[in-house]
């Protein structure tokens, strides 16, 4: 792969990060899958809170209401907007529809700007609310299990997120490469 | 193209036929035992995961036109499948899971309907991959 050293002088970290662009389309559509079973997976960590809750029985100090479903759908829509950006207008080598490129390329950094901020939010906000509202009061075993399930759920939103990006890459390098 | 596999699994290709179709047919009795032998019929909802989840790569691996020399491909469809038919997937092993844990199910039935589950993914996998027309590019 000579295309590490040819570029050094562009490079911002010492250590090279490997291009993944030598995959291959199999590599990219196990990435895919993997990403959406693991978007389900967080998802159905935090229904299983929600059932678990509902179906509790006996007196609970607390119990999965709406502040619980915020953060996860922050998440959600964050994954969705980063996902609705062409990846090539990014790059800044799209075709210029009108006058200078550099705009559509700004406004695509801004609207992906945007959605990490979701996401990163979510995650915080996931977070937060289980430390303010399971693990600070000190509810005990069943109850600090649901704000943790809310934390696996963002984790695993932005993990999945991060894979069908990095899956997604490497086919438009892969095809710009041609 | 490639011609057809005479052999898979080290058997001929009839012989593997039928077993995995006994395959098959032993994961549905698990997954309907699972509801049948507990009177609970709640675990037979993971039977329409098992259905859904090769239809988004159909539906959208038909607009993405990979079969197709003269459009170009677009993978973006075709990625909106492949994300749907992994979420369908887990979908269909945390359905029992979470059932199980909200006691709604018995924790024998869940075992019996994922495992009814693996055999029947398992079934048609293998079935894809041995008897499908390969493309070599």
């Amino acid at each position: 792969m000579p295309r590490w050293n040819e570029d050094q002088s562009h490079r911002v970290c010492l250590i090279p990060i490997p291009r993944l662009s030598d995959l291959g389309q199999k590599t990219r559509d196990a990435g895919i899958y993997i990403a959406g079973a693991l978007f389900a997976l967080g998802w159905w960590f935090f229904i299983d809170a929600v059932i678990y809750s509902s179906t509790y029985e006996g007196d609970k100090p607390v119990s999965v209401e709406f502040v619980d479903w915020v953060p996860g759908i922050c998440s959600s829509l964050g994954m969705f907007i980063i996902n609705l950006i062409d990846k090539a207008s990014l790059r800044g080598d799209s075709f210029a529809f009108s006058g200078d490129s550099t705009s559509i390329v700004w406004k695509a950094r801004v609207i992906l700007f945007i959605g990490f901020a979701f996401m990163a939010g979510g995650l915080a906000g996931s977070i937060s609310v289980l430390c303010v509202k399971y693990v600070i009061p000190d509810h005990g075993d069943p109850f600090t299990f649901w704000g943790i399930c809310n934390v696996v759920q963002n984790a695993a939103i932005m993990i999945s997120a991060a894979i069908l990006w990095v899956a997604q890459n490497t086919e438009s390098e892969y095809s710009f490469s041609i | 193209m490639t011609e057809a596999p005479n052999s898979v699994f080290f058997l001929p290709v009839t012989q593997s036929v039928i077993g995995l179709s006994f395959v098959l047919a032993l994961g549905f009795l698990l997954v309907i035992m699972s509801c049948a032998l507990y009177g609970n019929w709640w675990p037979l909802f993971v039977v329409a995961t098992y259905v859904l989840a090769p239809l988004p790569n159909a539906i959208f691996g038909r607009f993405a036109g990979r079969d197709d020399m003269m459009s170009d491909y677009q993978g973006g469809f075709a990625d909106i499948g492949y994300f749907l038919t992994g979420l369908m997937i887990v979908t269909g092993f945390c359905l029992p899971v979470v059932l199980a844990h909200a006691g709604v199910i018995t924790a024998p039935a869940m075992i019996m309907s994922i495992t009814g589950g693996l055999l029947i993914y398992g079934t048609i996998i293998s079935y894809s991959r041995f008897f499908s027309e390969e493309e070599d590019f």
